[in-house]
């Protein structure tokens, strides 16, 4: 691909951001009209205290949150199918989400076994404390996966060794669901339909924080996974300690997976999708390009998704899950048509 | 003549997995050399220790005993980085990605020498283009590696070993996948690239017939035998080749 194709394609995406933001702060549940909206965001208008609120406290956070567990969860997909060389791994193959659902499930069902609804009724105490123990189970599954890591040869072993742990994180979370009560189960089946909107505007800088220390050190990976793209054997006799690298996308993918996941719950589907549509649309296998694509090609998605999730005459808004595969499976597979396409031709 | 391998009293194997953790070694001490330009055929039945005997050599795993030099420096002081510049390997291995370029997969060779960032300056692009050049696939620079035909794969890789700018080669079973033809072809190749450019070439393959007409020098491995060197022409008339093939007692 041209440099000048490359720059306008980065610019579209650039431009699409800006404009897909701009309506995440416009468009919700409660009409607020623009020029309210430019006076609340530009001349912290003191005179509208209802909207002002609706759009600092809950428009913004939740586009925010958007855009970098969108960027984050397609950069992790798209490490962990460099990692494994395998289209089919995204940010759920290794365990760590299905980690997050069993900590969140030991603490809601738990919790009400033993204390009533004590988290349901606790507001904000209650999804910090969703958020930890997601984050307890995330890393908990990350820290074996490391431990596993430097034990096996093969990175097919450590994909099966994932996958397994994902089965059996979601069998102890099958049982424990199966002995809980109507209203934990509840708690927990909103948990894993993700949200946009369970992080508060005082929690969003350390989100943002977090996400953001991942994408960068994931671009200084870039060298690394083209390497990897050749397969270990190649990628080692171009000077790259592959078993150190291994762990550190691992460690990379895993962390991204467990900080989106602890504040948005089990978002599916991104990071599967994204990196797919990244490499058709800028046709290559260069990092230092896929990523910043990923990222923009993530955000994009996951601010589409919240838009429609909350579509005027929709009551509150829908479960992001539902709206990313909705909206992502018909687009992917219009892709995979068009490619196989355009690949007959050529050859 | 520069020494450019040099196998000294070298034990390869591995260390068997389970209780005992017993050491296999697969041939007694090798003791071999291949001075710079040249290029040798390394042959022997399935089992032999091929595979192990490169993987040793390119640092992909350990020596049970003794000693390889590359261009005079010992194998254990070097770290993957300083190998990746003294020695390429031309593997069996698939590489299936999608949107890799014939381009960007020769440049892959330059990696050992570029930062983080990938900037490569002209000299880097000139080596690319004169590798490519060598290996004969100037022309489908911009195509990708996977539309094209294993033939063509194979000098594409061989175009990435020369950009990696190495003086010591090694390719494992180049012709596995070739048709006669081909064959033909990428031994005339890297022949000329030993004679134009001084690069040191060590081949494995267990196609006889070719390497027997088209190779000056032949290393044999069987198991428990010792690795033997010499010209082809040697080894047919002492029947070395027949009893490193286990062919003796036919005739």
């Amino acid at each position: 691909m041209s440099n000048k194709r490359l720059v306008i394609i980065f610019l579209l995406i650039g431009l699409g951001i800006v404009l897909l933001m701009m309506a995440n702060i416009l468009w919700g549940s409660v009409l607020i009209e623009p020029q309210k909206v430019i006076q609340i965001l530009f001349f912290s208008d003191k005179s509208f205290v209802g909207e002002s609120l609706i759009i600092w406290d809950y428009r913004i956070p939740q586009m925010l949150v958007a855009v970098f567990a969108g960027a984050g969860l397609a950069v992790a997909g798209l490490l962990l199918q460099t990692l494994f060389r395998n289209p089919l791994a995204d940010p759920s193959i290794l365990g760590i989400s299905s980690g997050a659902s069993l900590g969140v499930a030991l603490l809601l069902f738990l919790s009400g076994r033993y204390a009533g609804s004590l988290i349901s009724s606790l507001g904000w105490i209650g999804n910090l404390g969703i958020s930890l123990a997601a984050m307890a189970g995330a890393v908990a599954v990350l820290f074996f996966l490391m431990a596993a890591s430097s034990r096996v040869n093969h990175i097919v072993s450590l994909l099966i060794i994932g996958i397994m742990i994902a089965y059996l994180a979601g069998s102890i979370t099958g049982l424990l669901r199966f002995y809980s009560r109507k209203e934990d189960i509840q708690a927990f089946v909103i948990w894993g339909m993700g949200t946009f909107s369970g992080v508060s505007r005082a929690q969003i800088p350390y989100f943002v924080t977090a996400i953001s220390i991942g994408l960068i050190f994931s671009v200084f990976m870039s060298k690394s996974l083209n390497l990897l793209l050749l397969g270990e054997r190649y990628a080692e006799n171009l000077g790259l300690n592959t078993h150190l690298i291994t762990r550190l996308v691992i460690l990379l993918a895993g962390y991204l997976t467990a900080v989106i996941t602890a504040y948005a719950g089990p978002i599916a589907f991104i990071g599967l999708a994204v990196p797919h549509i990244a490499r058709n649309l800028f046709k290559t296998s260069n990092h230092l390009v896929l990523i910043p694509a990923s990222i923009g090609t993530g955000i994009i998605l996951a601010l589409v998704c919240n838009l429609i999730a909350r579509l005027p005459g929709i009551e509150g808004s829908l479960p992001i899950n539902a709206v990313t595969s909705l909206i992502g499976a018909p687009f992917v597979i219009a892709v995979m048509l068009r490619q196989h396409r355009s690949n007959s031709l050529v050859s | 003549m520069t020494e450019m391998l040099k196998l000294h009293q070298l034990e390869i194997g591995y260390k068997a997995q389970g209780k005992h953790k017993e050491v296999v070694v697969l041939t007694p001490p090798i003791e071999a050399v291949v001075n710079k330009g040249e290029m040798v055929a390394l042959s022997g039945p399935n089992g032999a220790g091929k595979s192990t005997l490169f993987r040793t050599i390119a640092g992909m795993q350990p020596a049970l005993n003794g000693r390889i030099e590359i261009a005079g420096k010992a194998l254990k002081s070097l770290n993957l980085h300083q190998l990746s510049k003294l020695l390429s390997i031309v593997f069996t291995d698939r590489i299936s990605e999608a949107y890799l370029t014939v381009f960007d997969l020769v440049a892959t060779g330059r990696y050992p020498y570029i930062n983080q960032w990938m900037k490569m300056n002209q000299a880097d692009k000139r080596i690319i283009t004169e590798s490519m050049e060598m290996a004969g696939i100037e022309h489908f620079a911009s195509r990708l590696f996977r539309s094209l035909s294993d033939g063509e794969k194979q000098k594409v890789l061989i175009a990435k070993a020369l950009a990696q700018d190495t003086p010591l080669i090694l390719f494992d079973e180049p012709a596995a996948f070739l048709d006669y033809p081909s064959k033909l072809n990428l031994l005339k190749l890297l022949k000329k690239l030993c004679a134009d450019t001084q690069k040191t070439i060590l081949l494995s393959s267990h196609d006889l017939d070719m390497i027997l007409k088209h190779v000056d020098t032949l290393w044999l491995m069987a198991p428990n035998l010792p690795l033997i060197s010499g010209t082809p022409k040697q080894m047919i008339e002492n029947k070395t080749i027949d009893r490193y093939f286990g062919l003796a007692y036919e005739g």
